[in-house]
């Protein structure tokens, strides 16, 4: 999914560890969003936020 | 933190793993449900994830993206040679017209992930009407509580502390009450936590006590009794 970014460049904008989006870029594609929101009123989107447990 | 409680090579490959389960779990399409058109998972940091859906039909969408990721995370991973288990707390928020930042989502998300955090483990809570309330709520306690150490709405109530052999007056208890200009006459479980998370405990604290030594110092010369216990 990462790739679109146009002005980021790659390394600023991945996780080092999961080369998942960091919080810069989702940050960013959220902002996007939002702005395309206010123009269609019937556009949804969700963030959904995730916490990790572990045990072994 | 999942580095710390199983070492940074075991945590970073379950994080690595996670990573990709959660991506495959959105990305099938051998499930009835439709997702969003598109969708971005992505690593804050620690043990926090995000997930983007973007242009879902309706709320049970993310909902459902929840259960599929909560069940993607069910079979234990082998690392190390051994199982690791994991489970996840998720925070859901919708888009309304009301968010003007990608950080308001993002904190209302992440207020409905503790909500579902502080209800037991691997469950999913969207962010409501309830939780802005309490929100907003939480945060006009801690404006009062600043305001009412500057405007000295805390009181002092004494209770003696008798002794039952003696049947005397050994002492006294300050208990802590705070004379809210709006909501009335306050216990310490209305506002003690905030005042601890917010470190306002400290000053509030140095009130009571050098408060009770007041009426103490009163009250000993009076009655000629030794100090208060001071609570």
């Amino acid at each position: 999914m990462a790739g679109s970014q146009t002005d980021i460049t790659e390394g600023k904008v991945s996780d080092p560890l999961t080369g998942l989006p960091n919080r810069l870029l989702f940050i960013d594609r959220v902002g996007r969003l939002i702005k395309h929101t206010k123009r269609r009123k019937d556009h949804l989107f969700a963030v959904l936020f995730l916490d990790l447990m572990g045990s072994r | 933190m999942i580095n710390d409680s199983m070492g940074h090579l075991i945590g970073d490959q379950l994080l690595l793993g996670v990573a990709n389960r959660l991506e495959k779990c959105l990305r099938s399409t051998d499930t009835v449900a439709r997702l969003g058109e598109t969708f971005t998972v992505a690593r804050l940091g620690g043990d926090e994830f995000t997930v983007l859906l973007d242009d879902i039909k309706d709320p049970g969408d993310a909902k459902r993206a929840a259960d599929r990721m909560m069940k993607a995370l069910v079979p234990p991973f082998i690392l190390g040679g051994k199982e690791v288990f994991t489970s996840v707390s998720i925070g859901i928020a919708l888009s309304t017209s009301a968010y003007e930042q990608p950080e308001e989502i993002l904190r209302d998300a992440d207020t409905a992930m503790y909500r579902a955090k502080s209800m037991g483990k691997a469950r999913y809570e969207v962010f409501d009407a309830d939780m802005r309330a309490s929100v907003m709520a939480r945060l006009q306690l801690e404006t009062d509580l600043r305001r009412a150490l500057e405007r000295g709405e805390f009181r002092n109530f004494y209770q003696p502390i008798v002794a039952l052999v003696s049947g005397e007056i050994a002492g006294f208890e300050a208990l802590l009450r705070w004379q809210h200009p709006t909501r009335g006459l306050l216990g310490p479980i209305e506002f003690i936590p905030v005042a601890e998370e917010t470190g306002l405990i400290r000053e509030l604290g140095w009130w009571n006590l050098r408060k009770a030594c007041q009426p103490n110092q009163r009250m000993e010369s009076k009655f000629n009794r030794p100090p208060s216990s001071d609570h």
